[in-house]
């Protein structure tokens, strides 16, 4: 206990450990944050697709992203990382990075897709009857009435995703990437540390810190969403 | 109000973007250009380890050795050591492997080993209070029989340890071999209790105890009819090279010689860099 | 009641899968009228209200709307004169009394902001609710909700009104308003079509009555004759139960 003690105090005192655990972390947020945007981009259109109402143009598509969905979140992410890794960006030079992004985005679209298909599903469905019997368009009842609502129910379950993505980008250490989870096993295998449980240690903190503090902005956009049902508890 | 909050948001979130953009830019530019790539596989100290997010060592001193003698740029990247051969074999999106390779029948199939240059032997980590039984200086195969063994994904001491269990000394006697995530990793693995013993290669073991008091190493043995006829278990090093690279391989070997030849105190230049990442001298 | 055709039904049909639950209906309505649809649970008259304006497509059957063909091309223009009030009221959640009534009179262009707004201010002095214009509806009472929802369908200043039982999601002392105000726009010669199970407030509102049961019109007539010589015995044995 006191070696594990020692080893928090020298590493935490150490200026090129903390510059690698820095160095680690920014690769992960860069790998999450382009991840994330890609698969809410890319989730939405799928969810779309998805909730449509059926007609012959859409039976392909509607097929496509079904499979998609299902074989995605059939798969493990390491293996659909290595496949990417391996196989289908197998070119010399190509950026790791950018393979990486596209592997996590492309696997957070098929949950996000699922997020976002749930809620848009659990608006009732007398809201969008209601645009429907005074003549407005399909399009207008979507935007102003299906999605805010929608919104609402999507936030919480988006902000799990986020989550998971970030955490889960940590197997990118496993094509050598030098993320935050890379960076603990580097300063482990260190001349002065040779020890991974006090950087793994430290990279845990790292990402709770995080996590704390993207759990808090969500709980904060959620609260301001429930503005219209918060009157109610105060009627 | 409700349009200036959003207006900033908006503002916010393309700020963020177009940094994360930037950061992101500014690491693929570092990041491309060579015209070789030699994969590795960190940590394997001391032929390859990071060392302030660079990796160095051994392996990477020759292949920069070999660049400035082709002329050429040559990217170290670091991957899984499983995948190593087949990307080499490939040769797609990597031309070279140096990672303490072993020279094995089944690899040597499949990508060309460059000379030697380096011989390795295997050694058993321990936890100083629970050693197995040892024969003077060393531990023979015998020993580990009925025990949890744990070893690098992949490595030669992985490889021989699987032999044994198979259908060497140790099929049929309950041992259990665990694949680590590295030779690092294992030896915690060891302190945790989750494994009895590691193997690991003779360098990269004795870097490990030197680190963790609780530990100690001795070279593994396959036993022979009488306790002095017992001989090691032994590897050699050499860097793989793609079937169609042979330019590479050439220099590669002519990198190797010359680093292997001795000086007037009978000590190579691979020795010195051995030493030297070993912490053992003063450079 | 100068007699013109507000809607004219011919054969209509509507399958759920295998359940048919409208077996071919003629109809018509004529402006001015206030027709009554009564009927047993799951008899249907729900969603033969709920075809007139496509809340429900009909499999098959010809409606015609001032005398066109109703079909998918003109439907949005056919719902904006033909309102509907649901069960459920179906407010907008997301949007204030304010909004949710100057939704559809600005989105389709019938109205200016600030003229919708003005209208209604007066319809919501008209009801008594004045002082909710900017509360969300979760905050309201389901009579003040069904209320609303009536004069946001009046927005649009349509020529006939679907009431889907209209009070039956009410607790009993808010019906009365929400009665009080459909009876004031019968009053006014509104063509209203409802679908109830109050029948005191039919046999008094109603110009006739359509008894539907098992996807069909069973007899149709004048409140008086309906209720006190019926001409069926399905008509008389639904009236022993609910009189």
């Amino acid at each position: 206990m006191n070696n594990f003690f020692n080893k928090i105090v020298e590493l935490f005192s150490t200026p090129e450990y903390i510059d690698s655990l820095l160095h680690g972390f920014l690769l992960t947020m860069q790998i999450a944050y382009f991840a994330l945007l890609i698969g809410i981009f890319l989730g939405t259109i799928i969810a779309l697709v998805d909730v449509a109402k059926p007609s012959k143009w859409l039976a392909i598509p509607k097929f496509i992203c079904r499979i998609y969905t299902t074989v995605i979140r059939g798969t493990p992410m390491a293996l659909q990382l290595f496949i990417m890794f391996f196989v289908i960006f197998a070119i010399k030079g190509f950026p790791s990075i950018i393979t990486a992004i596209i592997a996590f985005g492309l696997n957070s679209a098929a949950y996000t897709a699922e997020v976002i298909r749930g809620g848009i599903l659990s608006v009732d469905p007398g809201q969008t009857e209601a645009g429907l019997a005074l003549g407005l368009s399909r399009l207008t009842i979507f935007f102003k009435i299906v999605a805010p609502q929608a919104i609402k129910n999507i936030i919480p379950a988006l902000g799990n995703e986020i989550i998971t993505v970030i955490k889960e980008t940590a197997i990118v250490s496993m094509v050598g990437m030098y993320d935050l989870n890379m960076a603990a096993k580097d300063i482990g295998s260190g001349q002065n540390m040779a020890s991974y449980i006090v950087p793994m240690f430290t990279a845990a903190l790292f990402y709770l810190a995080t996590i704390y503090l993207i759990t808090f902005i969500v709980k904060k956009i959620e609260k301001s969403l429930r503005k219209s049902d918060l009157r109610a508890e105060n009627k | 109000m409700h349009k200036v909050k959003r207006t900033l948001y908006l503002v916010l979130f393309l700020l963020v973007t177009a940094g994360m953009g930037m950061s992101v830019w500014w690491s693929i530019n570092g990041e491309k250009g060579a015209d070789y790539i030699v994969e590795t596989n960190v940590p394997f100290a001391p032929f390859e380890f990071y060392e302030n997010r660079e990796i160095v060592g051994v392996d990477v001193d020759i292949v920069s050795r070999v660049a400035e003698k082709m002329n050429k740029t040559i990217q170290v990247k670091n991957v899984e050591f499983d995948v190593i051969i087949d990307n080499v074999e490939a040769g797609r999106i990597a031309d070279a492997g140096a990672a303490g390779l072993t020279i094995t029948p089944a690899r040597s199939e499949r990508v060309n080993f460059t000379i030697p240059y380096y011989n390795s032997v295997q050694y058993v980590i321990y936890n100083q209070e629970i050693p197995p039984s040892l024969r003077d200086d060393h531990v023979v195969w015998e020993a580990l029989a009925g025990s949890k063994l744990g070893s690098q994904i992949g490595s030669t001491g992985y490889l021989f340890i699987e032999d044994e269990i198979e259908n060497g000394v140790l099929a049929g006697t309950g041992t259990v071999l665990k694949g680590i995530d590295s030779h690092q990793l294992a030896a915690d693995a060891i302190l945790a209790h989750i494994i009895d013993y590691a193997v690991a290669d003779e360098l990269a073991a004795k870097f490990i105890i030197d680190k963790n008091p609780g530990l100690e190493a001795l070279p593994l043995y396959y036993s022979g009819a009488t306790r002095e006829e017992d001989y090691p278990v032994e590897e050699s090093y050499a860097i793989a090279v793609n079937r169609d690279r042979t330019e590479l391989l050439e220099a590669f070997n002519e990198v190797l010689s010359e680093m292997l030849t001795e000086n007037e105190e009978g000590v190579t230049e691979i020795d010195r860099l051995v030493l030297k990442y070993m912490g053992l001298s003063d450079e | 009641m100068n007699g013109e055709t507000e809607l004219i039904i011919k054969n209509l049909r509507k399958t759920f899968g295998k359940n048919k639950v409208i077996n071919g209906i003629d109809f018509k309505l004529e402006e001015g009228e206030r027709v009554v649809i009564l009927g047993p649970s799951g008899s249907g008259k729900s969603t033969f209200l709920r075809c007139l304006n496509w809340m429900e497509e009909p499999t098959s059957g010809e409606i015609f709307f001032d005398g066109q063909l109703v079909t998918g091309k003109n439907i949005r223009k056919v719902r904006q004169n033909i309102g509907m009030v649901f069960q459920h009221f179906n407010l907008i959640n997301n949007l204030t009394v304010m909004e949710n009534l100057v939704l559809a009179p600005i989105k389709l262009k019938m109205m200016k902001r600030e003229r919708a707004e003005r209208r209604t201010k007066e319809l919501l002095r008209h009801i008594g609710l004045s002082s909710k214009a900017n509360s969300y509806p979760a905050s309201l009472s389901g009579g003040q909700k069904q209320r609303i929802a009536i004069i946001r369908a009046m927005m649009l200043s349509p020529e006939v009104l679907l009431f889907d039982e209209p009070t039956s999601a009410l607790d009993p002392e808010s019906i009365g308003d929400v009665l009080s105000i459909i009876r004031e726009l019968a009053d006014n010669g509104m063509t209203i079509m409802i679908v109830t199970h109050e029948i005191s407030f039919a046999k008094e509102i109603a110009s006739r009555i359509v008894f539907i049961d098992k996807g069909k019109i069973i007899e149709e007539g004048s409140p008086e004759q309906f209720f006190s010589s019926p001409k069926t015995p399905r008509v008389k044995e639904f009236l022993d139960k609910v009189l």
